[in-house]
């Protein structure tokens, strides 16, 4: 009796002990099974969002060149075939940065370096909620895009006179070597802001450093900024670097009317409201890109002239084709220095982030796709993930 | 004893259960999950490095040619340390049976172990640069008739003759247009005024072209000259006008501000511009006003002043920029205008435009520094129209053209290729190390 007592407890014991074990062995395939197929249906609406953003203008397809809050999202140029992206929407896409106010309109100063800024009026930005929410991805997805040049070309001054500099090109993948560097020089001379300009080719070694030297340009008489166009086997990127200004830049390029494309040249007393408020004296030229990875430089209307406190200077470029507003300037306070703007963020290599912060997520997907954004090649990386789950 | 048997037995069905669930069960790979889709990856590379043609360029290159490094430089470069690549080129051979087969022409690659990575594969067709194809131009069925006149002199031609500016014109045209007719005399000119042909073969008065190639002048024939005199000419203006309105004919003008100045080398042999031209006389602003009054059908000719205005840099349309790259015509983008017509002058004269029709756009000023613009009267039927480039001096006749062929826009006909050889396969393979 006792036998048979204990043969059924064993049996019983075992039996549970087996069933609770099958039972978690069941779950967990069951669970990695779920979890597998959410990621998987993340991964591919990662895929369909970017394509979105990728291959449509959004409506009106001219968002990016004016002042509309776009009733559908994508960065896609108009009228080119290819995966080309618009310069202009990217622009508006630049988180408000150092905001200032001037006559009333609150202004982002998106500066890139040392005497490269421009200044956006902060209505045009267009926030991450009005595009999930156009994306149909609100509340459902966490977005992440970075837009940034597929070469990454730094330059650097390393000799005055004659001036030499160095440009460094780097991609995802490392240096870059045997890619061209065409290099122009905008330089005037310390006492006066007329602009000239000298340019000059070389190759990058296998570092992928290159040097390039202006044997007329002696870099402690003058104030300079330089622009360069580097190519590689299809790949086309850009650089620049501005000489160090004596002090605070007198000028700042405000972007008052984009539709119409005019800019306000400012001067810092209008912005910051301290001194020193002298008279500015300002030269400048606007600079594009060529096909054949040169510059060439139009001259605009009021190239020249006087920037005082309340009196600022209009400007008009010719079209949305991104190009480099360079202003050389000198005050009557001795102060010089020559300023870049960009038109568009192609022109000088700007990099876009936009969305949250995906760090919080336990699975995000990426992609990675190669486009063109104004003649210079770009990659763009998009993280996705389940604000769900 | 049996109850633990027949518990074991139990054991056994259930983890034969979890066997034959798990094998159905089938997870994918987490890289299939995860990874980026290289597929498109490798797609838009292959775009991006295509875009000026230079992967066309390369992927004719002997596998000698030092061009292939730089390939490999910008895809080493550019594509993220843990991608692997080959890009490979096939040669396509159609032979004479007419398939078609693939030879491995040259291929570069990442590393040499790159065959044991899962991958994906995007292809790409390119063509020779050395490729020609024939483009075979629709026929605009008018007569184009070109202002070629021996006894007319220019202004704001400078460094050009009326002449070399027709001869240029015609050759640049004359594809597109069922006729072309060069006018060389200021009689001839009367005669199509008076509505005689020219008796060419394929000539049609009715709804044809006529560019004046002299600038800010106009050839005046001398029978015009002695009938239509009033306000130093301005009168013979109205009476074009009118030509054009009845004739529903295209007037151009290349340059400036057009009516300023009447000439004909043999009457006006005694007079000048005022500039030293001789052969012409002033006309002034009551020219364009003459003129556009006789093209808005006023019953009759009476003195006014035009105006135009100066924008500046202007910059070419949307829809200009691309018919240079269709009909392969590329006068520089920015051009400076001193002359503009002012929208409120196209509108009194009830001339009528489209986005299609400005070889600039209209300026925030309100000026429009070149298109062509249709007189529509109350019927909103086209009863002539005019071109008007409001560009500063020198002309450059390319706009002109790009002009007329915005707005006629006929239509090119491009041959099929399909010559052997000349077209390679690229195929670039991405794979994604570390990882399952």
């Amino acid at each position: 009796m006792t036998g048979i007592t204990i043969d059924h407890m064993v049996s019983l014991v075992a039996f549970f002990a087996v069933t609770l074990l099958f039972a978690g062995l069941f779950s967990q395939s069951m669970n990695t099974a779920i979890t597998y197929q959410r990621n998987h249906q993340v991964a591919l609406k990662a895929s369909d969002v970017l394509n979105n953003i990728l291959l449509s203008s959004g409506f009106p397809p001219d968002w990016g060149q004016n002042n509309s809050i776009p009733s559908a999202f994508g960065l896609h140029q108009p009228e080119t075939g290819l995966l080309a992206l618009s310069p202009f929407s990217l622009f508006r896409l630049i988180y408000p940065q150092n905001v200032v106010n001037y006559s009333g309109i609150v202004y982002s100063n998106i500066s890139v370096a040392e005497g490269v800024s421009v200044f956006l009026p902060v209505a045009r930005y267009v926030d991450y909620l009005t595009v999930s929410r156009l994306l149909s991805i609100n509340g459902s997805y966490g977005l992440h895009v970075t837009i940034e040049p597929t070469l990454r070309v730094s330059i650097a001054q390393v000799q005055q006179y004659p001036l030499k500099l160095e440009a460094n090109v780097t991609g995802p993948g490392g240096v870059c070597s045997g890619a061209i560097v065409d290099c122009y020089v905008y330089y005037a001379n310390q006492s006066n802001p007329f602009i000239k300009s000298a340019n000059t080719t070389s190759t990058t070694e296998a570092n992928g450093t290159a040097f390039l030297e202006f044997p007329k340009v002696d870099a402690s008489e003058v104030t300079y900024s330089a622009v360069a166009q580097v190519h590689v086997g299809g790949l086309r990127g850009t650089g620049f670097y501005s000489s160090p200004l004596s002090y605070d830049s007198f000028i700042k390029p405000l972007i008052v009317d984009y539709k119409n494309k005019i800019i306000a040249l400012v001067h810092r007393g209008d912005l910051l409201g301290t001194p020193p408020n002298s008279v500015t004296n300002y030269s400048l030229t606007y600079v594009l890109p060529t096909q054949d990875y040169g510059f060439s430089s139009i001259q605009i209307e009021n190239s020249s002239g006087i920037v005082k406190i309340g009196q600022p200077a209009y400007v008009h470029i010719p079209s949305f084709d991104p190009g480099i507003l360079i202003i050389s300037y000198r005050t009557t306070g001795q102060d010089f220095g020559t300023i870049m703007m960009p038109w568009g963020v192609s022109s000088l290599g700007i990099s876009v982030d936009f969305g949250i912060d995906s760090s919080t997520s336990s699975w995000v997907a990426t992609q990675l796709r190669q486009v063109i954004v104004g003649q210079i090649s770009y990659q763009v990386r998009l993280a996705l993930w389940s604000l769900t789950s | 004893m049996m109850k633990t048997i027949e518990i074991l037995l139990v054991i056994l069905i259930l983890f034969g259960a979890f066997f034959v669930t798990s094998q159905f069960a089938v997870l994918p790979s987490p890289r299939l999950i995860s990874s980026p889709n290289l597929r498109e990856l490798a797609k838009t590379m292959l775009q991006t490095l295509d875009v000026k043609g230079e992967l066309s360029l390369i992927a004719f290159k002997g596998s000698s040619d030092p061009s292939w490094n730089n390939l490999q430089n910008a895809l080493a470069s550019s594509l993220p340390p843990n991608i692997v690549y080959n890009l490979s080129v096939y040669d396509i051979v159609t032979l004479p049976d007419g398939t078609v087969t693939y030879s491995l022409a040259h291929s570069i690659s990442s590393n040499k172990g790159y065959s044991s990575v899962d991958s994906e594969t995007a292809s790409y067709f390119v063509t020779s640069p050395n490729v020609t194809y024939t483009i075979t131009p629709q026929k605009v069925m008018k007569t184009l008739y070109i202002l070629n006149c021996s006894d007319a002199n220019g202004w704001w031609i400078t460094g050009y003759t009326g002449q070399s500016l027709a001869s240029d014109l015609s050759n640049l045209l004359s594809p597109y247009f069922q006729t072309t007719i060069l006018v060389n005399t200021t009689s001839q000119l009367g005669s199509l005024l008076d509505g005689k042909q020219l008796n060419k073969t394929g000539e049609k008065l009715q709804d044809a072209i006529i560019i004046n190639t002299c600038g800010e002048a106009v050839p005046i024939p001398t029978s015009y000259a002695n009938m239509y005199t009033r306000d130093s000419y301005a009168e013979y203006c109205y009476q074009l006008g009118k030509r054009v309105y009845q004739y529903n004919w295209t007037w151009a003008s290349i340059v400036g501000w057009p009516f300023y100045y009447v000439s004909n080398t043999v009457k006006f042999s005694g007079s000048q511009n005022s500039w030293g031209i001789y052969g012409m006389v002033k006309v002034d602003t009551p020219g364009l006003h003459a003129f556009l009054d006789g093209l808005d059908n006023q019953p009759s000719y009476s003195y006014g002043n035009s105006q135009t205005g100066s924008p500046g840099v202007v910059y070419l349309s949307s829809d200009a920029q691309n018919c240079t790259n269709y009909y392969g015509i590329y006068p520089e983008p920015y051009q400076t205008s001193t002359r503009a017509l002012l929208e409120s002058t196209l509108t009194t004269y009830n001339l009528s435009w489209t986005s299609k029709s400005l070889i600039f756009p209209e300026t925030s000023g309100h000026y429009f520094a070149g298109g062509t613009y249709s007189h529509k009267a109350s019927d909103n039927i086209i009863h002539g129209s005019f071109t008007a480039i409001g560009l500063t001096r020198t002309p450059d006749i390319r706009i002109t053209a790009l002009g007329l062929l915005q707005f006629y826009r006929p239509t090119l006909y491009k041959s099929e290729f399909t010559a052997s050889g000349t077209s390679r396969l690229v195929t670039l393979q991405l794979g994604q190390q570390g990882g399952v």
